[in-house]
């Protein structure tokens, strides 16, 4: 934790002295050191995981396959990682109820907290990777543009989304213990169709509905517009994800404002 | 928290100018009009008495334990004090502030014979007819106002809904439509075992609890070390908490809950025989000290000792239905009572009645130990236990090893005339122990001698005592016994008066006899 601590403790000290936010960022932090094992070195493979990540893509798809794709390895770790922040943002909001059910039986506060602590705790995972991706960028002479500085806006789209999803599932992981199963299909198939191992520019062309349909193709194009092409935002479908977000966060919320009570009596 | 003060001063003003000086010593909110004087002067000297930190106390508190109870037992005596219900008592019910109310809370559950919790079950539930639901009415339609600073307890059967009703105080069970529970302040659980994520170090679990019952991260910072040092855990500071033993993380949940600004505490059969000797003492000194005094605490309990002992009034739940508010001993009564009606006498209730041999003890102030000798053995033991539910209930017991000696201790609740209690009976014999993981059974060696020593300890003595002091103090005993004549196997009951920590404090010397 120690390494976790030195990077990310000066933060803590910008932290404003309010308890709500003090709370969340504790949860947070030891939401991620749980699933770092607690330990500098544990910390470390935060940082190894992406990089070995991209050698592997660069040698079997680069060196074996010989893709034509231009840096086809960041091409690939770009959507990859943004596809894998929404998963962990889904998968753990499924959870949060039941792996968090000791902290809500035992004091009063908002659970709502919970969610946006375990966001934060995902964001901390996706700076690493992303520190080893425009590292590696740089080593490989992409040139990083301004429009990198667009990024959180697709990372708080993305969020919005997986938090919404995750209030719908973490409800519904109650009454229904399998749909853990059934979400780890979904995201299987998203993961095939939202243009992470191909360029969805041909897919806009052909099926420009099913782009706007599917947030995630626009969210992972943009990441690469931002990161690698260096090409801006689309407006046009930028709007349509954050109407997507937001719809996705209000409709979780009803649910999870209406329902969260009545399943949590199952717990 | 000054605005409201002067706020409710303020409307005192109106009704009672005379209420405005006593307002400001106001501590506790429960004593009737008659009493105001009284209250007054001592709250007086309360209020001058800086706040402390519960560590630093400690080398006083056995001293001052004594004397507060004395000077809790005015308060804990009036028979009148608090009855809410009682429309005499309007004119001091504007002065309370009621930090938790619960209004109509009703809770059924809905159970089908079969688990329906996936959804393959839930599309084959569909097609079938044999899966009844079933609804559980838990609560029915409980009532009540707790006040500030007030202890109040909840008494039941398992299963009477005593831990629903705290789980929907929390929050986390919704009652059903209909219901209003509003309270002021944050509210936090005791219950064993709970409230810990196991995997992280006690420590994080500071934090992690500290930051959610409302206390910023300096402040903390600030006092990790001294909850440490009260939960007697500084050598394991860093261990995951899922390699604490359950006393351990009672102790550290409890320090928390001490050091913290939690203002409503739900105590949820915390104090069940966990913890050593040393801790209990600690605990119950917290309670006696500068806890208690400003905190409202809910308690769902077994040990009708404690309830009496703690709490100001109380309820009885029974199936889900409320009984009460009463003064904690009317429920008490009321409890036993609906435990008379409602559990079926045992079979061999009629043996044990032939062999009931009766001592009546008097405090005649001649001898200097209560010595009655009686046979119980190990079988015995067990009936003893119930043949003296329930006008005389033991409650709790358990076993503790104190550098490798056992002590085992069981509190007796003695109905007596004048309310007299006894409480903390320490077995220092060698005993038989047969423990499991949650329940010890406590088997006497027939062989042996057992000496008990018995701290006698009340709270309700002191008006009485005023009273009585020249008549003759008597209660009575009754005790199934085998053989009388074998006095080789005997109990002798030391009764030690001063310098004992716990709930409840001796006030008295006492010196009995045994008489046949």
């Amino acid at each position: 934790m120690g390494l976790v601590n030195r990077i990310l403790g000066p933060f803590l000290l910008l932290l404003p002295d309010n308890n709500r936010i003090q709370r969340i960022w504790k949860i947070a932090q030891i939401d991620f050191k749980k699933r770092y094992y607690n330990d500098s070195f544990g910390v470390l493979w935060a940082l190894i995981n992406p990089f070995f990540r991209i050698s592997i893509y660069y040698f079997v798809f680069k060196t074996i396959m010989n893709v034509q794709i231009e840096n086809y390895a960041l091409f690939l770790f770009n959507g990859i990682i943004m596809y894998g922040t929404f998963g962990e943002v889904t998968k753990g909001g499924m959870n949060l109820l039941q792996a968090k059910g000791y902290l809500i039986e035992t004091i009063k506060f908002d659970i709502t907290d919970l969610y946006i602590s375990h966001s934060i705790s995902v964001l901390i995972g996706f700076f690493y990777n992303i520190l080893a991706y425009l590292l590696i960028s740089v080593i490989t002479g992409v040139a990083l543009t301004w429009y990198v500085l667009l990024l959180p806006f697709i990372l708080i789209n993305v969020l919005m989304i997986g938090v919404g999803i995750g209030f719908i599932l973490s409800v519904l992981k109650i009454y229904f213990k399998d749909i853990k199963h059934i979400w780890d299909l979904l995201l299987l198939a998203g993961f095939w169709v939202s243009g992470i191992f191909f360029n969805s520019e041909v897919l806009f062309e052909k099926y420009p509905v099913f782009v706007y349909a599917n947030p995630l193709v626009g969210i992972i194009q943009h990441t690469r517009n931002l990161l690698l092409f260096g090409k801006g935002l689309d407006p046009m479908l930028a709007s349509i994800n954050l109407l997507h977000g937001i719809i996705f966060l209000v409709i979780g919320y009803i649910i999870f404002s209406k329902y969260s009570k009545k399943a949590l009596e199952k717990i | 928290m000054a605005k409201k003060n002067r706020k409710k001063v303020h409307k005192r003003k109106n009704k009672h100018s005379t209420f405005d000086e006593k307002a400001r010593f106001r501590t506790k909110d429960k004593i009737s009009t008659q009493n105001d004087q009284l209250k007054t002067k001592k709250n007086a000297s309360n209020s001058e008495k800086p706040k402390q930190n519960p560590l630093k106390n400690q080398a006083e508190v056995n001293s001052k334990n004594f004397e507060k109870a004395r000077r809790n037992t005015p308060v804990n005596q009036q028979e009148d004090s608090i009855h809410i219900s009682e429309p005499l008592n309007s004119q001091s019910q504007n002065r309370k502030e009621v930090v938790l109310s619960v209004k109509n809370v009703s809770k059924t559950f809905e159970i089908r014979e079969k688990r329906v919790d996936t959804l393959r079950e839930y599309v084959y539930n569909l097609f079938r007819k044999d899966n009844k639901k079933k609804t559980i009415q838990a609560l029915k339609d409980v009532n009540f106002e707790v006040i500030k600073g007030e202890k109040f307890g909840i008494i039941g059967h398992n299963g009477s809904g005593k831990s629903t009703l705290l789980r929907c105080l929390i929050g986390s069970l919704e009652p059903n439509k209909g219901y209003e529970i509003e309270h002021k302040g944050r509210i936090m659980k005791l219950a064993l075992g709970a409230g810990f994520d196991p995997n992280i170090t006690a420590r994080e679990n500071i934090y992690l609890n500290g930051s959610i019952l409302g206390l910023s991260f300096k402040k903390i910072g600030n006092l990790v070390d001294s909850i440490l040092s009260y939960a007697e855990l500084e050598d394991f500071i860093d261990t995951p908490v899922k390699f604490y033993s359950a006393g351990m993380r009672s102790r550290l949940a409890f320090a928390i809950a001490i050091h913290s600004e939690a203002e409503i505490y739900l105590f949820d059969e915390f104090f069940g025989g966990v913890g050593d000797v040393g801790f209990q003492r600690k605990s119950n000194q917290a309670f006696t000290e500068t806890f208690i005094d400003n905190k409202t605490v809910v308690m769902v309990s077994h040990n009708l000792n404690l309830i009496k002992a703690v709490c100001d009034r109380a309820i009885v739940l029974n199936k889900g239905e409320q009984i009460g508010p009463f003064k904690s001993e009317v429920a008490i009564e009321k409890y036993l009572q609906v435990f008379n009606e409602t559990s079926e006498k045992p079979p061999e209730k009629k043996k044990i009645n032939n062999r009931k041999h009766s001592a009546d003890v008097i405090n005649d102030g001649s001898s200097q130990n209560l010595i009655f000798s009686t046979d119980i053995g190990r079988s015995e033991y067990m009936k003893l236990r119930q043949s003296l539910s329930p006008s005389v209930a033991t409650t709790q017991y358990g076993i503790t090893d104190i550098n490798g000696i056992k002590i085992g201790h069981f509190d007796i609740n003695l109905e007596t005339k004048t309310d007299l209690c006894i409480s903390g009976f320490a077995l220092t014999q060698e005993l038989n122990i047969k423990s499991s993981a949650h329940s010890i059974i406590l088997r006497l060696n027939e062989e042996k001698f057992y000496k008990v020593n018995c701290d006698l300890k009340t709270p309700y003595l002191s008006k009485r005592l005023g009273i009585n002091i020249h008549e003759k103090i008597g209660f009575k005993i009754n005790i199934s016994v085998k053989d009388l004549k074998e006095k080789n196997n005997s109990i002798k009951f030391d009764i030690i008066s001063s310098d004992l920590t716990s709930i409840l404090n001796p006030l008295k010397k006492w010196n009995l006899k045994y008489k046949q």
